[in-house]
C-alpha cells in the first residue's frame, strides 16, 4: 500500500517537472540557420551552374549563403514576425542577395536603426555623411506582414563574401 | 525563381572583382546567429538560433616579382651580378617557402649566366655581401605570415656570374621560383589538415608556386679621349716659338650599351704656356671662363687651379663625339 502511494506521488512529480521544462523551453517558434558555400560547376555541355554545397571548406573570396528558417511549433498564430541577423564578422553582404517574402531592411549602426538600402547613410569623422555601401551593413531584418500559422515555416536567405 | 536570379547576380558581381589578396586569417570562426521576435496571443516571443559556425581554411598562394626595373646591366666576366626579387605570401596563413634559383636553358636569351646562389635580404632591401645570409634550403626557408604586413614578404637576391665571352648587348636570363610548403598543386586542390592549426589547406590561383624571370644585359661601356694640338706662330707658320699660339683639341667618345654619367674633363696648362682668356669652346660653342653652371659647365682655373674644366654630364654609349678646344700662348 505504501509502495503504491509512493508510485503515484512520483508520477505526479514527474508530470509537474515535464510541464515546467516544457513551458521554459518551448518558445513556440523554432529558428535554424544554415551556412552553405556557393560553387560554380561546369557541366559536361559547357554551361556553368551555381550550386550550393555544405560550407565545410571555406577560404577568403568564397561566397557563403545563409538560410534562416523559422517554424511555428506552437498551436497559435505568430503575429508580427521579425527575423534579424547580424552579418557575420569577416564577411561582406553581397548586394541584392537578401530574399524572403517580407520587407527587408538593413542597419549600418550595429542594429540600432534599420532602413531600406537607399535611405542608409554613414557618418564620417569630419561630420559629413555618405550613402552606405554593402560593406557598411551590420544587420539584415525581415519584417513579415502575414502571420505564421501553426506548423508553417518561412525561410529567408542572404549571401556574404568571406574577406 | 527569385532566389536563382539573385545567385546569378552575385556570381556576376564576383567575376568582376579582382583576385583576393590576404584575407580572413586561416582558422578564424565565422559565426552566424539569427533571432526572431513575434507576438503570440498578445505576448512577445523572442527566440535566438544556435550559433552556426564556419571555420576559415588556409588558402595557399605565393607570388614572386622582379624588383629590378628593366634589364640589369653587367660587364662580361662579371662576378656575383645581382637580380632582386620579392617573394610574397598572398594566402591567409603562415607558409614556409622553399626557393629555387636557375639560369640554365631559359628560352629567349643569348647566353646562360652561371647561377651562384640565393641570398636573403636582412630587411633593408639592399644586397650587402657578407651581411645578408646565403639561402640554405631546409635550413633558413623564409616563413611568411600573410596576416602580418611587416612579415608577409621577403626580398631575395639571385647571384650569377656572367661569362667572359658574352658580347655587348647580349641578354642572359635567370629565374627565381618559390614553392609553398603544401607544395605546388592544381588551384582548388584541398589538402586535409595541412593548413595552420590543422585546418585544411586549399591551393590558390598561383597553384602554390610562382616563378619570375630577370634579365642581365651585357654592356661594354668605354669612354675614350684623344688630344691633338695645332701651332700658329706670329709669321703664320707652325713654329713653336715664344708668342706662338697652340690650339688644343680634345675629342671625347662613349661606346657600349649603357651611359657614362657625370663626365667631367680637366686639362691642366702645360708648363711655360699661358691660357688665352675666353678660348674654351664645346662642339663649336664658345664657353665662358667663369664658374657659371647656369650658362655653361666650363671654367678656367676655378674648379681646378690653372686648368680647363668642362662638364659633359651623361653620355650614352654611341653618342656623337664631344669636341673641346682651347688655346694657350707660349711664354
Amino acid at each position: 500500500m505504501r509502495t503504491i502511494r509512493g508510485g503515484i506521488l512520483l508520477a505526479a512529480l514527474l508530470t509537474g517537472a515535464l510541464a515546467t521544462a516544457a513551458s521554459a523551453e518551448d518558445p513556440t517558434i523554432e529558428l535554424k540557420t544554415t551556412a552553405e558555400k556557393q560553387l560554380q560547376v561546369k557541366r559536361s555541355d559547357g554551361s556553368v551552374e551555381t550550386v550550393l554545397v555544405p560550407a565545410a571548406i571555406v577560404v577568403p573570396g568564397d561566397v557563403v549563403a545563409y538560410t534562416i528558417e523559422a517554424r511555428n511549433i506552437g498551436v497559435e498564430n505568430a503575429e508580427s514576425v521579425v527575423i534579424t541577423d547580424p552579418i557575420p564578422e569577416h564577411t561582406v553582404y553581397v548586394p541584392g542577395s537578401a530574399e524572403g517574402d517580407a520587407r527587408i531592411l538593413f542597419s549600418v549602426d550595429d542594429g540600432i536603426r534599420f532602413e531600406a538600402p537607399e535611405a542608409l547613410v554613414v557618418a564620417a569623422a569630419d561630420g559629413s555623411s555618405r550613402a552606405a555601401i554593402p560593406a557598411d551593413y551590420t544587420h539584415i531584418r525581415w519584417i513579415f506582414s502575414e502571420p505564421l500559422a501553426p506548423s508553417a515555416k518561412r525561410s529567408v536567405h542572404f549571401l556574404t563574401e568571406l574577406q | 525563381m527569385m532566389r536563382a536570379a539573385a545567385l546569378l547576380a552575385a556570381a556576376l558581381w564576383l567575376a568582376a572583382s579582382p583576385a583576393w589578396a590576404a584575407g580572413t586569417p586561416a582558422g578564424t570562426a565565422i559565426v552566424n546567429r539569427a533571432e526572431v521576435v513575434a507576438m503570440i496571443v498578445g505576448s512577445p516571443v523572442h527566440v535566438v538560433s544556435l550559433d552556426d559556425t564556419v571555420v576559415v581554411q588556409e588558402i595557399v598562394d605565393v607570388d614572386v616579382t622582379l624588383q629590378s626595373a628593366g634589364n640589369v646591366f653587367v660587364a662580361a666576366g662579371g662576378i656575383d651580378a645581382v637580380l632582386t626579387f620579392r617573394v610574397t605570401n598572398l594566402g591567409n596563413g603562415i607558409d614556409t617557402l622553399s626557393l629555387v634559383g636557375a639560369s640554365a636553358g631559359i628560352a629567349g636569351d643569348d647566353f646562360d649566366p652561371t647561377f651562384k646562389k640565393l641570398v636573403l635580404d636582412d630587411g633593408d632591401g639592399l644586397y650587402e655581401p657578407g651581411i645578408d645570409p646565403d639561402y640554405v634550403p631546409g635550413t633558413n626557408d623564409p616563413i611568411l605570415d600573410a596576416n602580418d604586413p611587416a612579415n608577409d614578404s621577403i626580398v631575395v637576391f639571385v647571384l650569377n656570374d656572367i661569362p667572359g665571352a658574352a658580347l655587348d648587348g647580349q641578354l642572359g636570363r635567370s629565374e627565381l621560383r618559390a614553392d609553398s610548403s603544401p607544395g605546388p598543386a592544381a588551384p582548388g586542390t584541398t589538402i586535409a589538415g595541412a593548413g595552420d592549426g590543422g585546418v585544411d589547406a586549399v591551393i590558390g590561383l598561383s597553384g602554390g608556386s610562382d616563378t619570375e624571370l630577370g634579365t642581365y644585359e651585357v654592356s661594354t661601356l668605354a669612354v675614350a679621349i684623344s688630344k691633338s694640338s695645332t701651332v700658329l706662330d706670329s709669321l703664320g707658320g707652325d713654329r713653336p716659338e715664344p708668342g706662338a699660339t697652340i690650339t688644343y683639341e680634345l675629342v671625347v667618345t662613349s661606346s657600349g650599351g649603357s651611359t657614362a654619367s657625370g663626365l667631367v674633363v680637366t686639362d691642366p696648362m702645360p708648363a711655360n704656356t699661358s691660357y688665352v682668356p675666353g678660348s674654351i669652346s664645346l662642339n663649336g660653342v664658345t664657353q665662358t671662363d667663369a664658374d657659371d653652371p647656369s650658362t655653361d659647365g666650363s671654367n678656367f682655373s676655378v674648379t681646378n687651379a690653372n686648368a680647363v674644366t668642362v662638364t659633359l654630364g651623361d653620355l650614352p654609349g654611341g653618342s656623337p663625339a664631344q669636341t673641346i678646344t682651347f688655346q694657350v700662348t707660349i711664354d
